[in-house]
Formats: structure tokens, C-alpha cells, sequence
């Protein structure tokens, strides 16, 4: 097994002639399903610039896409390619015009049945999407303190209805884009979006690709 | 698994990267800083997520280098104490079991935070747990497991920190060294293999 992906060197902190500094050290959550999204932008956007360059005649003259970016990118792809993640052969994520629908459709058919989860919990059942009691009883603590087995099969239903069920041909009423977005507050969803006016100093008209992005993010 | 981290650093850019747009330049100046590495206490770096400002870029004396404050966000994997996450299993050894998730390959499940009634078969190296029904399940390698993160280990590896000539490293478990171990456990229902549930 290769040891080429095991990243080896660590930026040191308060090294004397560094400015880097954390701000914050990570209070914003991202989903899997985010990261999956994110990378393959990512990927895309690399792919356009390079051809870019190469109209221009600038590849070999400036500084290309990092090497350990691409293949940081590459491996996180490659895990987000496995089969037991819930968008694996799943038409409910085919909708991308509003990616934080089935989020929020989650932690509202959940509130609206009164039952109870922590943030955490919440992350973690959009990420693995269980379908039976023991795999539910992994991410909820306490189970069967805190719900009865009527309310866990509840939970694994509502999942079931706005995850989709694990089923290879998946369930035909495929979710439209966007369309029927419940009336639900845009404001608890925008996390720390990124000020797109500061970009105005450095930005020289392209503004494409990591420049701040209208991207919401589950809060943390 | 992901959050999302904001920076703060100086970054350089040199006069042969004057061609490319300065968001480019930037962007790529710091990918190639922190992508596909451990920043401590902080987590595995993926990439930058955006950039949220930067400063004038001033030029200092001796060579061309442009350089600029430069305030931005980085994607980061650092799973949090609780959380259930699924992996490979990769390798085992009387001590414990270890697993990946392509990206990152210092996962640890210790012996003693597997199922009760596991042991390490030493002729097959795998581990086996003997349910109380009698049945012995197998963990086997290249298998998709679920397990819980207990705990993180960070190792600083800035410069400063290394045993200097001569001096004995300070641990060593024979594994080499990471910046970043993660802890697990397979101890509760529902983990381990997936096949099993």
C-alpha cells in the first residue's frame, strides 16, 4: 500500500518569520455531499484554467496547479466514489440547483415530528444515511433512552423518505430541482459566507474559481 | 469530517507568475502551501475554499517577490470526537487494527477498543471476533468498516521540535511518525464491517 497520500509535513505554528496565523480553527461544518461538490468544482475550474494557460502560451512559463492539491483532490474524490455513500446510484441528489434542499427537508421532517437530534447527529445522518436500528444506534446516543422503537423506526422512515431508500433503481418520483423549497429561512443556512467585495483589490476582472463564493454552508 | 478553517498568512508570489491573474496566483501560491498537509491541532488540509481578502502587494528589497496578506478559508478534515465514519481496513498487527479513507491513512483501532471477545490470530493476522453465540466474524482486509473516532494524537513536526543530533527521537512506536493519528473504536453495534449489519 502506497504511503504517497500520507501527508508528511506539518506547518509549524509561531515559527519566528512566519505571519501564518488561524482565525478560526474550524466552527464551519461542511457535509460530505459539500465536499464531493466542492472537489469535483474544483477539478473543473483546474482543468479550464490550464487551458487557459495553454491558449495564452503560459504553461511552462508561469507556476501550474499545485501537485498536492490535484492529487489531495484526487484522493478525496476517490473516497467520495465509494459505493456506501448515500448519493451512490440515488436519483433524490440529482437535483443541483439547491444542494441544501435535502438538508433542510431532513431537519424539518424531523422537527415537525418532534423528535429531538443534536447538530452532530444531524450531519451525521445526511452523511451516512442509515437504514436500520443498529446503524442509527452508531450515530444517535443513547438511543433507546432518549426514543421509544416507534419514534427510532420514525426517524429511519423520515431518512429513508428524504434520503432515498438504498434501492438500485431508486424511487421514480425524483426530487425537482428546487422547485418546492419550503418556506424555510435562508438566514439559518448562510454560514460565514465570504465578502466578495474585498476580491475588487486583487481581482483583475476573471474572479473565477476560489474567489468568495455565494456558497451556504451548514452552520456549525 | 470537513470544516471549514480561516488563515491568515504572508504569501509570495514571484515575477515569473505575474502573468497569471492575481486571484490565480494567489490560489495556487497557497495550495501549494497547504494542500495534502497536516496543519497542527488544526487537521488535514484539502485546499483552499476561498479567499476572503487580501492586502496590497508590496514588494521588498533583493528580488522581484510581490508580497501580500492574504485572509482566507481552507478546506479541512478533522472528524470530530463522536463521530461515526466509514473506511477501509488496511492492515493489522497485534496491537490493533488500522484503516484509511484514501486521503488519509492514519486511522488506529486498538485492540482494546474492539468488540469484546476479539482476538489477533497470529497465523492468519487477522483479528476475530467470537460472538456469544460462537460464531467468529472475521475483519478482513480491504473490508468497508464503520467506526467511532475516540481520540486524536498530534505529533508537532516543525523543525524546532525534532530531536536535535545525537538526541533520541521522543516516540516511536516503530510505525514512523505521523503528524496526525486518529483513534478509533469498533466496540458498539452497528460497527466494524459493514456486511455484518
Amino acid at each position: 500500500m502506497s504511503r504517497i497520500s500520507n501527508p508528511r509535513y506539518v506547518q509549524g505554528l509561531n515559527e519566528a518569520n512566519d505571519h501564518f496565523i488561524i482565525t478560526d480553527p474550524g466552527s464551519v461544518m461542511l457535509s460530505n455531499h459539500d465536499v464531493m461538490n466542492w472537489v469535483q468544482e474544483q477539478k473543473a475550474h483546474a482543468r479550464q484554467v490550464d487551458e487557459q494557460e495553454e491558449r495564452e502560451g503560459l504553461t511552462g512559463v508561469v507556476s501550474g496547479r499545485p501537485a498536492n492539491w490535484l492529487h489531495a483532490l484526487d484522493k478525496v474524490e476517490e473516497y467520495m466514489n465509494r459505493d456506501f455513500h448515500p448519493w451512490h446510484n440515488n436519483p433524490k441528489y440529482t437535483g443541483r440547483k439547491d444542494r441544501n434542499k435535502m438538508y433542510r427537508d431532513l431537519m424539518v421532517a424531523l422537527d415537525d415530528a418532534d423528535l429531538e437530534l443534536v447538530k452532530t447527529e444531524l450531519l451525521m445522518l445526511f452523511n451516512t444515511r442509515p437504514l436500520t436500528l443498529p446503524v442509527l444506534g452508531t450515530i444517535v446516543e443513547e438511543m433507546d433512552s432518549r426514543f421509544d422503537e416507534e419514534e427510532q423506526l420514525q426517524i429511519l422512515e423520515i431518512v429513508k423518505n428524504v434520503l432515498g431508500g438504498g434501492e438500485e433503481d431508486g424511487d421514480t418520483d425524483a426530487v425537482a430541482d428546487g422547485e418546492d423549497t419550503a418556506a424555510v429561512a435562508d438566514g439559518e443556512d448562510t454560514a460565514a459566507v465570504a465578502d466578495g467585495e474585498d476580491m475588487d483589490a486583487v481581482a483583475d476582472g476573471e474572479g473565477a474559481g476560489p474567489v468568495a463564493k455565494e456558497e451556504t454552508m451548514h452552520e456549525a | 469530517m470537513f470544516v471549514v478553517s480561516a488563515v491568515q498568512d504572508t504569501i509570495q508570489l514571484v515575477p515569473q507568475d505575474f502573468a497569471k491573474p492575481s486571484v490565480q496566483a494567489i490560489s495556487d501560491n497557497i495550495n501549494a502551501k497547504y494542500a495534502n498537509k497536516v496543519i497542527h491541532k488544526i487537521g488535514l488540509c484539502i485546499g483552499l475554499f476561498d479567499i476572503v481578502s487580501t492586502s496590497e502587494g508590496l514588494i521588498g528589497n533583493g528580488t522581484g517577490v510581490v508580497s501580500a496578506h492574504v485572509d482566507f478559508r481552507l478546506v479541512i478534515w478533522r472528524p470530530f470526537k463522536g463521530e461515526i465514519l466509514t473506511g477501509r481496513i488496511e492492515r493489522f498487527s497485534p496491537t490493533g487494527i488500522t484503516l484509511s479513507t484514501d486521503f488519509y491513512q492514519d486511522i488506529v483501532v486498538l485492540n482494546n477498543m474492539l468488540f469484546d471477545g476479539t482476538n489477533y490470530d497470529a497465523s492468519e493476522k487477522v483479528f476475530v471476533w467470537t460472538t456469544d453465540s460462537g460464531t467468529p466474524l472475521y475483519f478482513d482486509r480491504h473490508e468497508i468498516a464503520r467506526f467511532r473516532i475516540e481520540a486524536e494524537h498530534w505529533i508537532d513536526m516543525s523543525p524546532q521540535q525534532q530531536p536535535g543530533p545525537g538526541e533520541a527521537e521522543k516516540e516511536d512506536d516503530g510505525r514512523g511518525r505521523s503528524p496526525y493519528t486518529i483513534f478509533g473504536s469498533m466496540q458498539h453495534s452497528g460497527m466494524g464491517p459493514t456486511i455484518w449489519w
